[in-house]
């Protein structure tokens, strides 16, 4: 039986390769697979996890990290910002039958034209040392007025309270550190792949089907929390992920301009996960 | 570019013997042995002398001296005397051989004198004079033209016509039939009337101080004005070009 | 073990085969000296059609490769006899002719016939190739020794693994020339003659064409065109001029060298430029191809790092 029995062209990349093309995605892409603080973009020394990145990054002065903004202190109003970073790392594919990935028993077995994805979701909090803390609370004591019991008597009302001249308000800080605290969390997802049309164009998308952060408690924490990363996936990451269908085929019709490559129609599976391959179908249409 | 094509050949249309031209000829035979000098002239008018050396010891039983060629030669070396070359102009014949003159190319015009050459300047008696041909003597020519000719040897009184009727082109190429050779009395017996086809030769034996001169009158009824295959005006563009280099017309 | 798989199906190849096809084109010239003529051409054609066929060997056989003559020009410079009147015998003897007149030639020269035959669009021909895929991996020469591959990007000199199609046979098959070719060749030889003289009064012309005889056949005995003018013509552009073995040559050469049927960059891009940050590229450690009688596979083996 021939791979092009009911197709023109097709091309299939294994799980070893395809992790492959992920790391190589990391190397050359940090910016999509790390997040944090123009401070810690500034001292990548301070990350949870040293990005390993291809030296041309650097070279043409491409980013690290994906800036962020530093996260609130509420009640601060603004004022007070913590540095952290997010990092998804030791990120790994299996295609169905899945036998890398030992999937958490949340999302069952893998299903049939699905892929499974495990990675550490490693993050860090610039929290203020004792130091930095006790020099904060002297700002904020200086900005908040004090509530008087004595003026509270005098004024013949609990509930007035007498007006105060207000304190000069200082300018919003990030709070530096010298050390983030450092966490990682195991997530798995599994996810489908589909092929979209964008104008004449057929691109590879990747859909998420479900997601799991192993043993977080309590549980209404977890499921916050997994909705979080999901969101970040679907939303931050999957969308910038978008590989041209023909590149898989290495292109091989890109110079004969009166062809079009279109995926084959009236297959099952069309990309298909199976055997522990992504397999695509492609026909070609003489323009 | 075209190939130098013998003109002359297709245009004359008056042939005389005392004026050799492409396409005739004079003979005569030399009996005695000895040295003659050959003056040649044209339209009259001397040009060069060259000598014939007639010994029983030499096996060449014919000379044919091209006047034109010969012409051309010496005016390109600025000879006009053989004596200052005698190993190149003399010409060798047997005892009893025939001296044949012509012109290959050229409008001609030439006339030949034949003495010997010891004899003095005041009293050689030519032995042979192309303008006055001695009983013997040949003269010969190929008409190309077909048509209607006029022959007369005034001195004479021989006058015929020459009939040349048309070749046509057929499926063999025309190769013409045996010369012709008449004298006066063979014209009185053809009723003054000769019938030859294009490019036939013809040659009459002269009865002695003769000088022939032969005419084109009219064309025949079939002389095709146009005729060959595919006559143009005009030069024709097809496929076929000429491809010789380094000839002009 | 490879990484990426991908086949195209015979069709597939053939469309791109059909790519590689339509950029040939030649335009040659060439002459020779044959003894009594000399011969010359002026050709171009180019490629259309053909069926491209894999094969269980490892083959790719290409068949029915038409060949379009966008130019067929066929030249012969001729000598023709010597055209001259008289020479006849004016006094025979039985030991031969004792007085013979003189010869007086039409030409001063011995003319050369020029013939110039159009027959683009006359001849029908067809290649056919029988060839191995060859791999090959290429380092543009004006690429730097020690360029990176992001620089090697910008100045468009990166490196590329090639698949050309590497002919072990190409053969040529020269078919039937139209029926007209035989009559061309009569007009234009009597065209020939024309030119020559064209200038002559009409009777001088009949007259010289009585003497050649039929010019055609002439011509045509010259030449040694023999009965078939169709083998004469093959036979003289395919073995004389060695056409058909130029032509094997330059097609052989531009399929095996020249163009290839697949140019794939290394490292191969996945995501271009965009917003400032570079290109995701991979880079290609190995490639195997293998050709069944359905389909031609490329086998590629990723590296771990650029």
């Amino acid at each position: 039986m021939a791979f092009t029995d009911h197709s023109d062209l097709y091309g299939a990349i294994n799980e070893e390769g395809i992790n492959l093309v992920v790391r190589h995605l990391m190397r050359l892409r940090p910016s999509l697979f790390n997040y944090g603080t123009t401070f810690i973009a500034q001292n990548p020394e301070l990350l949870c996890h040293k990005i390993d990145a291809d030296p041309m990054v650097y070279a043409r002065n491409n980013p690290l990290l994906t800036i962020e903004s530093p996260l609130p202190v509420l009640g601060t109003n603004g004022l007070v910002g913590l540095n952290y970073c997010v990092q998804l790392v030791d990120m790994k594919v299996d295609f169905h039958p899945g036998n890398r990935i030992t999937l958490p028993p949340e999302l069952g077995q893998l299903k049939k034209q699905q892929f499974a994805l495990s990675a550490k979701a490693c993050a860090g909090l610039g929290c203020p040392d004792e130091e930095t803390m006790r020099m904060l609370e002297k700002v904020f004591d200086r900005i908040n007025t004090p509530i008087f019991v004595d003026d509270l008597v005098n004024s013949g009302s609990l509930t007035h309270v007498p007006d105060r001249p207000a304190a000069t308000q200082p300018k919003p800080i990030v709070v530096p550190t010298r050390k983030l605290k450092c966490f990682c969390l195991e997530v798995f997802a599994v996810g489908h792949i589909e092929i979209i049309q964008i104008g004449n164009r057929f691109v590879f998308k990747p859909k998420l089907d479900g997601l799991e952060i192993v043993d977080l408690r309590p549980q209404e924490m977890e499921d916050s929390i997994e909705c979080y990363v999901a969101s970040v996936i679907r939303l931050g990451l999957l969308p910038r992920l978008q590989v041209a269908m023909e590149k898989i085929v290495f292109d091989q019709m890109s110079e004969i301009l009166t062809v079009t490559l279109k995926p084959t129609p009236g297959l099952p599976n069309n990309p298909a996960i199976e055997g522990d391959e992504l397999k695509v179908f492609i026909n070609m249409e003489v323009a | 570019m075209k190939a130098q094509i013998n003109t002359h050949l297709f245009t004359q249309t008056r042939f005389d013997s005392g004026a050799l031209a492409p396409a005739n000829f004079v003979v005569h035979p030399y009996t005695g042995c000895g040295r003659y000098q050959v003056d040649v002239s044209r339209h009259g008018v001397f040009l060069y002398s060259c000598a014939i050396e007639v010994s029983e010891i030499h096996p060449e039983k014919q000379i044919s001296i091209d006047l034109a060629q010969l012409d051309a030669k010496l005016r390109k070396s600025g000879q006009t005397e053989c004596g200052c070359h005698p190993d190149e102009n003399v010409f060798v014949l047997a005892e009893n051989g025939y001296g044949l003159f012509y012109a290959s190319n050229g409008s001609g015009g030439y006339s030949v004198k034949t003495y010997p050459v010891d004899a003095q300047k005041s009293d050689r008696a030519e032995v042979f004079d192309s303008t006055a041909l001695a009983k013997d003597d040949l003269f010969g020519i190929t008409l190309l033209r077909p048509g209607d000719y006029v022959m007369k040897d005034a001195k004479n009184k021989l006058q015929c016509k020459i009939h040349v009727a048309v070749v046509k082109p057929g499926k063999e190429p025309y190769r013409p039939p045996e010369a012709l050779h008449v004298d006066a009395e063979a014209i009185k017996k053809a009723g003054g009337e000769l019938k030859l086809l294009q490019a036939q030769g013809l040659v009459f034996r002269c009865s002695g101080n003769s000088r022939i001169v032969i005419e084109y009158k009219t064309p025949t009824e079939s002389s095709p004005k146009n005729a060959g295959a595919k006559v143009s005006k005009a030069k024709p563009t097809a496929i076929a070009t000429w491809k010789k280099s380094g000839v002009g017309r | 073990m490879s990484h990426f798989t991908v086949a195209s199906s015979e069709a597939a190849v053939g469309k791109l085969f059909g790519g590689i096809r339509d950029g040939f084109s030649v335009d040659e010239s060439d002459s020779v000296n044959m003894g009594p003529f000399t011969a010359g051409y002026e050709v171009a054609f180019h490629l259309e059609g053909g069926t491209v066929d894999l094969q269980n060997s490892g083959n790719i056989l290409i068949k029915e490769l038409d060949i379009k003559w966008d130019k067929l020009r066929v030249f012969a410079g001729i000598d023709i006899p010597e055209l001259c009147i008289g020479g006849f015998c004016i006094i025979p003897s039985p030991w031969g002719c004792v007085l013979r007149a003189p010869r007086i030639c039409v030409f001063d020269d011995n003319p050369d016939l020029g013939i110039d035959l159009d027959l683009g669009g006359l001849l029908t021909s067809e290649l056919s190739i029988a060839a191995k895929p060859k791999l090959t991996y290429f380092i543009d020469p004006a690429r730097p020794v020690g360029m990176n591959w992001l620089d090697a990007e910008d100045a468009n000199l990166a490196n590329q693994w090639r698949l050309f199609i590497d002919p072990d046979w190409v053969d040529i098959d020269v078919f039937d020339w139209s029926d007209i070719v035989g009559d061309l060749l009569d007009d234009a030889i009597n065209t020939a003659v024309d030119d020559l003289l064209w200038f002559l009064p009409g009777w001088a012309k009949s007259l010289i064409h009585a003497i050649l005889g039929p010019v055609v056949d002439l011509v045509r005995a010259i030449l040694d065109i023999g009965d078939d003018i169709d083998e004469w013509l093959s036979n003289l552009l395919g073995v004389s001029l060695g056409l058909f073995d130029l032509i094997i040559t330059l097609v052989a050469d531009y399929f095996a060298g020249k163009t290839p049927l697949l140019k794939i960059e290394d490292p191969f891009p996945i995501m271009p430029y965009q917003n400032g940050l570079i290109p995701v590229k991979l880079p290609i450690e190995k490639l195997d191809i293998t050709i069944n009688d359905k389909e031609m596979v490329l086998a590629a083996t990723l590296g771990a790092s650029l």
